[in-house]
């Protein structure tokens, strides 16, 4: 299993859209840059996608997004490596049928892709820890990461804690808003240029 | 006929005060009738009886959206002659007899003394302290068949039937003012008698009718003569090709 | 930020929440503590039912000081109320205290028996401990009796979602496009739901029911996709002959030139080009041509 390191928009984008719909599921993708993860023994994720808070388990929204936020990633030299996902029921941190359908397509085009299940009681200002668990591939089964390995610097959690407060998950868009619509960007390029400021 | 001229001091006196006791009456009736109202019990197996009508009715309704499929499986839910809902449930019949029944007798008393007695009441009273004169004049013309009845202390064989005492004033409030009453207290309110008799005489119920066979039966066999025809057959040609073109202006119309 | 508003702007959007029943407990909450706690005096006859909206928003951001209070005065107001204990149970159930919330909801039902709400929580109370197909079996029960209510059937269709029973979850959705067939969002999770199971019969289904969706709301991206999505996998499918291909290709086609003009009238071009949009669409459009 590859070290995995996550890169602050990935973190903060991820909490912010589970911050967002407390009440639903939500899930989406994680991307790393393809040239650098090739040799490396660490795979970093630099950015993410949310996806959907609406319907997880039906398939053709999730096949469009896929295809399109595929087609994106050639042309900016990313790619698809990671897939994170939050359950709706609060105590709920298991790897359900979705994610791990997800996981293994997610995997045939990146062998180091990882799934991070989010631990819902993590998602809050004063976490004790990084807000989700990390499961590989190995063999036939997802095995979990050494929790003991930190992904994040400490900078990167004060920041997500920080966008929280300051109720920056209101601005976060994902593809279900990109579909109801067209309007809405995906990307979240000013969320992107927030955060940056903020490090 | 010759125009008479009302004495105005009987505008004053009797004209307005009769509408404004009519009014204040009324009023008063709408929260009596609040204070005394018991809670309406909901029985479970009517509320369930209902809620199945409204399904199958709704299948009859709009069953040609769904697949053929998926609405033969419900029909034979309802209708199936071994196990359908229409055919194995069976219910008492409930006659809402008033006698047997004691709820229903005291909303009954209870509906006669707010609003019949009252009426009867205050009507002998105006019938009695404004008799003797005339109060006001319709503006049609009647028959003199109705000068008996409107002309109540007033005997004058001569006079047009169209000039009324005060006693049908009265009657004509209870009825007109129903329209302020909807302004000031609101839709739905106790006040409208008018309403409550036109309750008892049709005499539905509104919940599921007092005998769910017979709704049970009428259902079924509504459901039976019911066929299916799909509508979204050829949807896609509809769409993409067929009638309107090009799509364009379709969508254009569709944005403006 | 909410000291700003007054008190009368605050009411006004508390009214508008209630009358969209929106679900946004945090604004709900900061609009009640920032300005009109101390206003409260001001609302009148409306204070109940800003009392009551306070109470469910404040369990949802696990605000349970504030919900008290809400009870407590509502209480105090209308003792013995149905309506003040269901906020009990809700209470109850916000802190995990799920025994006593049953018993509560019990209670009510042995009063009242047709008493949907108390129903209906006792499904959630499963849902919550995760009980997903005890919860199933009761919102069965439920419907057996109350075959009208819609939103029961949402909630069960999303249930058997979850447990990936996607037969039983379009027997719901066909409910729901029966209840009100104008509804295009209904024929579009229908649609979806028979994409996901797969097969041709399903396939073509759901080519229709997509269909459908666009035909009553041509805004509908959700249902464009969908179309194109299922008529590119129908006419790539081996089982089907030239015209059916045709045909299929021909929806196809529509379908991406809708979503190109929506894109292009909707989107700005530096986004457009981006997101590579069109890319992914032209791409499997190809993919048509090379087999048809």
């Amino acid at each position: 299993m590859a070290d995995v390191a996550v890169g602050v928009q990935a973190y903060c984008k991820l909490l912010l859209h589970s911050a967002k719909y407390p009440h639903c599921a939500v899930n989406g993708v994680l991307l790393a840059e393809e040239g650098k993860c090739k040799d490396q023994k660490v795979v970093r994720f630099v950015d993410c996608i949310p996806l959907f808070h609406l319907s997880l388990g039906l398939a053709p929204m999730l096949e469009i997004a896929l295809l399109q936020i595929d087609s994106y990633c050639k042309s900016k030299g990313y790619i698809i490596a990671g897939y994170y996902q939050a359950n709706e029921n609060i105590d709920d941190n298991q790897l359900n049928h979705v994610a791990k359908t997800v996981g293994k397509k997610i995997q045939e085009y990146f062998s180091n892709a990882c799934i991070f299940m989010i631990d819902n009681r993590q998602v809050n200002p004063d976490p004790v820890s990084e807000v989700y668990r990390i499961y590989s591939l190995k063999d036939t089964s997802w095995k979990e990461h050494d929790k003991s390995k930190r992904t994040v610097e400490e900078e990167t959690i004060r920041t997500a804690t920080e966008l929280l407060k300051s109720g920056a998950h209101r601005k976060l868009l994902d593809f279900d808003n990109h579909l109801d619509n067209v309007k809405n960007d995906w990307r979240n390029p000013e969320l992107s240029d927030l955060i940056s400021r903020c490090t | 006929m010759a125009e008479l001229l009302l004495d105005s001091n009987i505008r004053v006196w009797v004209f307005l005060p009769i509408v404004v006791i009519t009014f204040l009456i009324g009023i008063i009736r709408h929260y009596v009738t609040i204070l005394l109202s018991s809670e309406k019990k909901s029985d479970l197996q009517q509320v369930a009886d209902s809620h199945a009508l409204i399904r199958s009715r709704i299948l009859r309704e709009n069953g040609r959206y769904i697949p053929k499929q998926s609405f033969l499986v419900r029909k034979n839910f309802f209708n199936n002659e071994d196990r359908g809902f229409f055919k194995v449930e069976k219910r008492e019949s409930q006659a809402k007899n008033p006698m047997t029944d004691p709820s229903m007798m005291t909303d009954m008393m209870k509906g006669n003394v707010t609003n019949v007695l009252p009426m009867i009441v205050i009507g002998g009273w105006i019938n009695w302290a404004f008799s003797g004169f005339l109060t006001t004049k319709v503006p049609f013309p009647l028959t003199l068949r109705f000068k008996p009845m409107l002309q109540r202390g007033v005997e004058l064989v001569s006079l047009d039937a169209s000039w009324v005492s005060s006693a049908s004033w009265y009657f004509l409030n209870v009825f007109g003012l129903r329209s302020m009453y909807t302004l000031i207290l609101g839709q739905d309110n106790a006040a409208d008698q008018t309403r409550a008799m036109q309750d008892q005489m049709s005499g539905s119920a509104m919940m599921a009718p007092p005998d769910p066979m017979k709704a049970f039966k009428a259902e079924w066999e509504a459901l039976e003569v019911c066929g299916h025809e799909w509508a979204l057959e050829g949807v896609e040609e509809e769409l993409t090709g067929g009638i309107i073109q090009p799509e364009t202006i379709y969508l254009k119309n569709k944005f403006a | 930020m909410a000291q700003h508003i007054s008190w009368e702007e605050a009411r006004n959007i508390l009214r508008k929440l209630r009358d969209d029943q929106v679900r946004d407990g945090d604004i709900v909450v900061k609009l009640w503590e920032d300005v009109l706690m101390d206003a409260s005096h001001k609302l009148g006859n409306e204070l109940w039912s800003v009392y009551e909206q306070v109470c469910v928003a404040a369990l949802d951001c696990q605000r349970l000081d504030i919900a008290e209070t809400c009870i407590e005065a509502l209480n105090a107001k209308f003792p013995n109320s149905v309506r003040v204990k269901r906020l009990e149970g809700l209470l109850l159930e916000a802190e995990s205290k799920y025994e006593r919330a049953t018993e509560l909801y019990n209670a009510i039902l042995e009063k009242d028996d047709a008493n949907m709400f108390a129903r209906k929580r006792l499904v959630a109370i499963l849902k919550s401990q995760k009980k997903i197909s005890d919860a199933i079996d009761k919102l069965n029960d439920y419907l057996k009796k109350f075959m009208t209510d819609y939103e029961a059937w949402t909630e069960l269709c999303d249930l058997y979602l979850s447990v990936y029973d996607y037969s039983n979850a379009s027997f719901c959705m066909e409910e729901l496009i029966m209840s009100n067939p104008h509804n295009h969002l209904f024929h579009q999770k229908y649609a979806d739901i028979k994409y996901t199971v797969g097969g041709t019969e399903n396939m073509e289904l759901a080519r229709t029911y997509y269909a459908q969706a666009v035909k009553l709301s041509p805004n509908n991206v959700r249902a464009l996709y969908g179309l194109f999505l299922s008529s590119t996998n129908l006419a790539m499918s081996s089982g089907k002959g030239a015209k059916d291909k045709q045909l299929n290709g021909k929806y196809a086609a529509w379908a991406a030139d809708q979503i190109r003009i929506k894109y292009k009238t909707q989107q700005s071009e530096e986004q457009m080009r981006e997101t590579k949009v069109m890319e992914s669409i032209e791409k499997l459009l190809e993919s048509l041509q090379a087999v048809g």
